[in-house]
């Protein structure tokens, strides 16, 4: 969950109560008025004011302590990691961590790509081009964690010559879309680009 | 107490709080007769236990990130102040906090000496107030040393070696203290463990301390002994939470102004330098609210009786609250 969907939530939050704090004040102020005749309204108003005020007061006093528990700037600066893939040779895997998670990068074979390109759509649970996953069609990369509850994938393994997951048995082709097994969706494919032809990006 | 029997009203209510009497307690605490003539020095006990609290949730919140190891405190801190998200201001409401905490107590014990407070039949307060105090000091210390910033460490070393001044046993002690034969790594993992564990003592006290004050029920500016509920006292709420409320946001605002302009006015510069065991700094004093007891071993030319002078003022005020 990003901080500023946090920030939204509480905005509304505290919105809500400022609401629900100055529609309890009316309805006092219409009962009095029911009953005496007359209202005290600066009383009310400055009832509002002060309990509005306390609770953004107190929002943003809690805010830091919230915020405190998200990614720190220490954290955030890891979010970038450059690769060096001149070693990869062809139909081999390397494994990068990146924000704490395993990044495969694979060289693919000839016939892996095609194997990847011509697979009807149809057949997917979750349909996607390989041409759209990948953008050299030698290099493959994508986040190895399992988009069903977050185990890492075996490589060369599984009924579609791709990956397979040990935890619940989800079987990967060798584009890593997800072809049979419990996980909803392909492995995902994180933000990346090509520095030069052996450096990729990650990030 | 000489309040009326207390019913919830709804038939729900009855049923809980003939099983467990939070209901009674919360009509208890809301309805609690005081008199209606406290001044503002009666509102440092509500003051003190926010304090209180303030500090367990920062310390909570800094214990998430802090590592208790000499090779990493001290970065750890560091790292709290710079990359953690608020991590700098939940450091300095923490370290602030607790000069705040003593400013606090200190008003609230000049308060209960000044109105004869201590005295009969108060006394079990104040006696147990005084034990809140010493854990206090003890925690404040221990907590002091975390950082693991050059007052830290001879911080540690000085007040552990008080217990040298023992004679026969003493040197035992500080090893036994140390779990070395000198501060190291050991003592800063159990003064990190029993930082953490202090406060709760000191929760549980202030309980019992609310408590005893609750049977006779406040002194007032007075000192003439009131009949309690009367035409002398009013509810607890909302007289005197709004009364409290508004003292505690006076004392915000100056704990907020000390936080966010002046944050580092009551520390020493030394102890952003990290722990170095072979050089003291040249200017070593504890932090203002022990001064009177590095008086005291300053003023006095022996080592146990320096030692003596400390034990024995805690028990002279601990035992004329009964003369």
């Amino acid at each position: 969950m990003s901080s500023s969907y946090i920030l939204l939530t509480t905005t509304i939050i505290l919105l809500i109560l400022f609401l629900y704090l100055s529609w309890v004040f009316v309805s006092i102020k219409v009962v009095d008025k029911e009953q005496k005749g007359k209202t005290n309204e600066r009383r009310d108003f400055l009832f509002t004011a002060s309990y509005a005020l306390g609770v953004v007061g107190v929002g943003a006093t809690i805010w830091p302590l919230i915020d405190q528990m998200n990614p720190d700037a220490s954290v955030k600066a890891l979010a970038i990691t450059e690769v060096d893939v001149s070693n990869v040779g062809l139909g081999k895997t390397i494994t990068v961590l990146w924000r704490g998670k395993p990044v495969f990068i694979r060289k693919r074979t000839q016939e892996e790509i095609g194997e990847a390109q011509s697979v009807k759509l149809e057949e997917l649970k979750d349909p996607q081009k390989d041409q759209d996953r990948v953008k050299k069609a030698e290099w493959l990369v994508m986040v190895g964690v399992c988009t069903h509850l977050g185990c890492v994938p075996l490589g060369n393994k599984g009924d579609f010559n791709g990956w397979f997951c040990p935890c619940h048995g989800s079987h990967y082709d060798t584009s890593g879309r997800i072809r049979k097994g419990p996980a909803p969706t392909n492995l995902e494919i994180p933000k990346y680009e090509f520095v030069n032809n052996n450096t990729i990006k990650i990030g | 107490m000489s309040e009326e029997k207390f019913v919830p009203k709804s038939k729900f209510g009855r049923w809980f709080d003939s099983r467990l009497p939070l209901l009674t307690l919360s009509h208890h605490l809301r309805d609690y007769p005081t008199p209606k003539n406290l001044n503002y020095w009666w509102t440092f006990g509500g003051i003190l236990t926010f304090c209180l609290i303030v500090q367990i949730i920062t310390g909570l919140v800094l214990a998430m990130h802090y590592v208790a190891h000499v090779d990493h405190a001290f970065e750890s801190v560091e790292h709290i102040m710079r990359n953690v998200n608020y991590g700098w201001l939940i450091r300095y409401v923490h370290a602030n906090g607790a000069s705040m905490f003593f400013l606090a107590v200190y008003i609230h014990i000049f308060r209960a000496l000044f109105y004869g407070s201590y005295k009969s039949p108060r006394e079990v307060i104040w006696i147990l107030g005084m034990f809140i105090y010493i854990l206090m000091m003890a925690t404040a210390f221990m907590g002091y040393v975390l950082p693991w910033g050059q007052m830290s460490f001879w911080a540690a070393t000085v007040i552990t070696n008080l217990f040298s001044a023992i004679p026969i046993i003493g040197e035992s002690v500080v090893t036994w203290l140390w779990g070395g034969y000198a501060v190291d790594n050991p003592t800063l993992t159990r003064f990190y463990s029993l930082h953490y564990l202090f406060p709760f003592l000191i929760f549980g006290l202030v309980i019992l301390h609310i408590w005893a004050l609750h049977i006779p029920g406040n002194n007032n500016p007075v000192g003439i002994e009131i009949k309690k509920p009367s035409k002398d006292t009013v509810p607890f709420s909302p007289y005197i939470v709004v009364k409290d409320l508004y003292a505690l946001i006076i004392f915000l605002i100056i704990f907020a102004g000390i936080v966010f302009f002046v944050p580092n006015i009551l520390g020493h510069t030394d102890n952003y330098i990290k722990a170095n065991p072979i050089v003291t700094p040249t200017h070593i004093v504890p932090e203002w609210y022990l001064l009177p007891f590095y008086a005291i071993l300053r003023a006095v030319p022996s080592k146990l009786g320096g030692r003596c002078c400390h034990v024995c003022f805690f028990i002279y005020f601990n035992v004329f609250a009964m003369a």
